[in-house]
């Protein structure tokens, strides 16, 4: 736990906007990047955003860090906000294609950060990687908030064959996470190796 | 309990994660890690995925600077009903306060009026040493001029930290705050954060919010713009600081 997030966010509580403001300046992008990515849409991300962030300075007090980091407990919140808007208006926006070409990459931050933003970008890319049937119903279930028997609905297909790819897909994730556990210095090599041919 | 029905808890663990189980399924998973430590522990796992899923989204979006401000100015709304209730709320005042009117009126209002010294002293002691723990030997200390105040602003160019004391420094007007403004070499003003003074305290303290390096410029000013701020400085100035 940063100690700088564990003063903020008490400050936070005891109703100080400064405080807020940092915390918002902080970490508004990243809050904002996994609600772009669900919502696909800039004017409902912003919505979603500030009443994500209307609930940090209301709930402050409930933060607890023995629980996980102040940034999970952030997007947390927004995911949960953005699952709620996502219901209430039935908006399904299509997800990403799997096939297509991923300037992505380029504009990952350069590797010299932390561990954990590390393993993080190594996750992006493990799920980029994912063979698109098992992203798919991922996404589905955790962007989107679509149960399995949902996701069978949506895509047309068996609820054994969901419950399959989403199970491999996980277990493909989780066996990269626990990878990274292991060596975090590995994710940094690949991603390096990854950027320098994709410059080729 | 068989080996059976374990594994459909286990195998139904990703799925727990993503929020994809029914209500039902969910339910009776959340019942069975009450007791059976490895699928509490394969839960831990999947969630570490579940938050990198979260987190590890590219590239970084940024929200435009219009959005900082519509929060900033729904939180103005928030906190203008909330005022009354806060007091009770934060000290657990509220059912002893109503007992107390009805029994004595007049001791309720010196209990109260104690007991918000106390919470306003305790809060400016706590802040008054994050104000210590900047005081190093790298910290520079500028004083402000201002009509009627005075004060000082705090810079540690190591840290880029910098914090701003200002005494006596009253409320708004209705509808408006003080916004901080960093000023380039070229006169250029950008925004560091909007702030209100704080309750009847003498001193009011707060940071100056950048990404910016603070070396960047040469000093700061505070001007009095309508609530959420603004993109640069429209109302009157109130103090500056050079460094």
């Amino acid at each position: 736990m940063n100690l700088d997030d564990k003063e903020w966010i008490e400050r936070v509580a005891r109703q100080d906007q400064s405080a807020f403001v940092a915390l918002y300046d902080r970490y508004a992008s990243r809050v904002y990047t996994l609600v772009l990515h669900m919502v696909n849409d800039r004017m409902l991300a912003e919505e979603i955003l500030q009443e994500a962030f209307l609930r940090v300075w209301r709930h402050a007090d409930q933060y607890d860090a023995a629980r996980g980091s102040l940034l999970v407990w952030l997007l947390t919140i927004a995911r949960r906000t953005a699952l709620e808007r996502l219901r209430f208006e039935s908006r399904r926006p299509a997800l990403a294609d799997g096939n297509e070409p991923t300037p992505l990459l380029e504009s990952l931050p350069e590797p010299e950060t932390t561990s954990e933003e590390a393993r993080w970008r190594s996750l992006y890319l493990a799920v980029q990687s994912l063979p698109e049937e098992q992203r798919k119903v991922i996404e589905l279930a955790y962007y989107q908030g679509l149960s399995q028997s949902e996701i069978a609905e949506e895509l047309g297909i068996p609820l054994g064959t969901v419950k399959t790819r989403l199970r491999t897909g996980m277990l493909h994730l989780r066996q990269q996470w626990l990878e990274e556990e292991n060596d975090s210095a590995k994710s940094k090599m690949e991603l390096n190796g990854i950027l320098k041919n994709r410059k080729k | 309990m068989t080996q059976e029905p374990h594994d459909s808890f286990i195998e139904n663990i990703p799925a727990y994660v993503l929020g994809a189980l029914s209500r039902e399924e969910a339910s009776e998973l959340q019942t069975h890690l009450e007791t059976c430590e490895v699928c509490q522990e394969e839960l831990r796992r999947f969630q570490q995925v579940g938050d990198g899923l979260m987190a590890g989204i590219f590239p970084r979006q940024t929200p435009p600077a219009s959005a900082r401000r519509k929060l900033l100015a729904a939180l103005a709304e928030e906190r203008t009903p909330r005022k009354i209730s806060w007091g009770f709320r934060q000290f657990a005042f509220g059912a002893v306060a109503l007992s107390l009117l009805a029994m004595n009126l007049a001791a309720f209002l010196q209990i109260r009026d104690l007991r918000q010294q106390q919470t306003q002293l305790a809060s400016q002691v706590e802040k008054n040493h994050t104000i210590l723990g900047m005081l190093t030997a790298s910290t520079e200390i500028h004083p402000i001029s201002g009509d009627g105040l005075s004060g000082n602003l705090l810079l540690d160019r190591q840290k880029n930290l910098s914090y701003l004391l200002v005494w006596n420094l009253t409320s708004p007007p209705e509808d408006r705050v003080y916004q901080i403004w960093l000023v380039s070499p070229g006169g250029e003003r950008i925004d560091a954060g909007v702030f209100y003074p704080e309750g009847d305290r003498p001193l009011t303290s707060t940071p100056l919010i950048t990404s910016r390096s603070l070396d960047e410029f040469v000093g700061m000013e505070v001007t009095i713009e309508p609530a959420g701020g603004s993109d640069a400085p429209t109302g009157e100035q109130i103090l500056t600081a050079s460094y």
